[in-house]
């Protein structure tokens, strides 16, 4: 299984201080459990993937996978960060919460920005090697990774509230035998 | 041999709004961690450009391409490629890591140089060219393993 490098804190991580405001379901439940709260600022997402790529364990988890774990962590906040707020308001508040599970890693990741356009949740875009230069795509790179490496994707709005689940399945470094 | 002119260094600085909101987020220095977010801010970013063989060989001097650099970025490579002929190479040697924004910026460059002069890759670091594979990236632009083999790669063109 992966673990963490040390031992977590029972509150929730704040790269926000003196708005701390934990929902009752980001207080630590278990020692599974890693809690984030941070602003919607595009800086605040370098430091909250400092954090949880900090909180993991390289022994337990291959640097391929913990490379695909930061990129579609940062795809999901920078997601959350552009267009659920405006870019760049401290107005605001994300949380992350991270749970280690049997085959990787379950993420729910909650916000009070504005909802998701109705209907299904994006495809993303991809580069087309039949087509020309002036015919790839500068965007929606996002969603088409988060798509590719993120399993059981869901999105609920609800008390003006975004949130959204998702596992990446991760292949632990069997060191334990 | 390779004829090497005088680097130019063009600097991009991270927008000044963000750094507001992360020294607000510094109150008292608790949170060392984030030091390490303003020294990025405080140092800025850096292309090193030098004209080699022709080529324009560009360095990036940053450890991100994010969702946080990639405007700068993209307004940094537009000023450091104004003079550029056939050849732009982007060593991406130095650059830890990319998202889909840096990404994008980097195909918004590759577009905006298109058709009279090509930009390549070079020096990719483990999670750089993970991004590339994952978007099929890899298979639209030239990529060399070093800044050496695309200059080499020229040489044999012509």
């Amino acid at each position: 299984m992966i673990r963490w490098t040390k031992p977590l804190p029972l509150l929730p991580v704040s790269l926000e201080k003196g708005r701390i405001r934990p929902a009752s379901d980001l207080i630590r439940d278990d020692e599974n459990t890693f809690c984030i709260l941070l602003p919607p600022t595009l800086i605040a997402i370098r430091g909250a993937l400092a954090e949880v790529m900090g909180v993991l364990d390289p022994n337990s988890l291959g640097s391929e996978e913990r490379g695909t774990i930061e990129l579609v962590l940062a795809e999901v906040l920078n997601n959350i960060v552009l267009h659920a707020y405006d870019g760049d308001t401290t107005d605001g508040l994300i949380s992350l919460k991270l749970t280690l599970a049997r085959n990787g890693l379950q993420f729910t990741i909650r916000d009070d920005g504005g909802p998701m356009p109705p209907g299904e949740l994006p495809l993303g875009r991809v580069a087309d090697p039949n087509k020309g230069t002036m015919a790839q795509p500068e965007h929606g790179f996002g969603w088409f990774i988060i798509r590719a490496v993120a399993r059981d994707i869901a999105y609920i709005r609800a008390g003006g509230q975004n949130t959204l689940t998702f596992r990446i399945v991760a292949r632990p470094l069997s060191l334990d035998h | 041999m390779a004829v090497r002119d005088a680097p130019t260094i063009t600097t991009f600085d991270i927008s000044s709004p963000s750094l507001a909101s992360t020294q607000r987020l510094l109150p008292n220095g608790n949170l060392s961690r984030l030091g390490s977010c303003r020294e990025i801010l405080e140092n800025g970013v850096q292309l090193l450009s030098e004209s080699i063989d022709g080529a324009l060989v560009i360095c990036v001097d940053a450890p991100r391409i994010d969702a946080a650099a990639a405007v700068q970025f993209k307004d940094a490579m537009r000023a450091a490629t104004q003079d550029a002929q056939h050849r732009v190479v982007l060593d991406l040697s130095k650059v830890d890591a990319i998202d889909s924004s840096g990404l994008g910026a980097i195909v918004t460059v590759m577009k905006h140089l298109a058709p009279d002069t090509r930009l390549e890759l070079a020096g990719l670091t483990e999670k750089v060219a993970a991004v590339f594979r994952l978007t099929r990236m890899h298979s639209v632009m030239t990529i060399h393993d070093t800044v050496d083999q695309a200059l080499a790669s020229a040489a044999r063109v012509s």
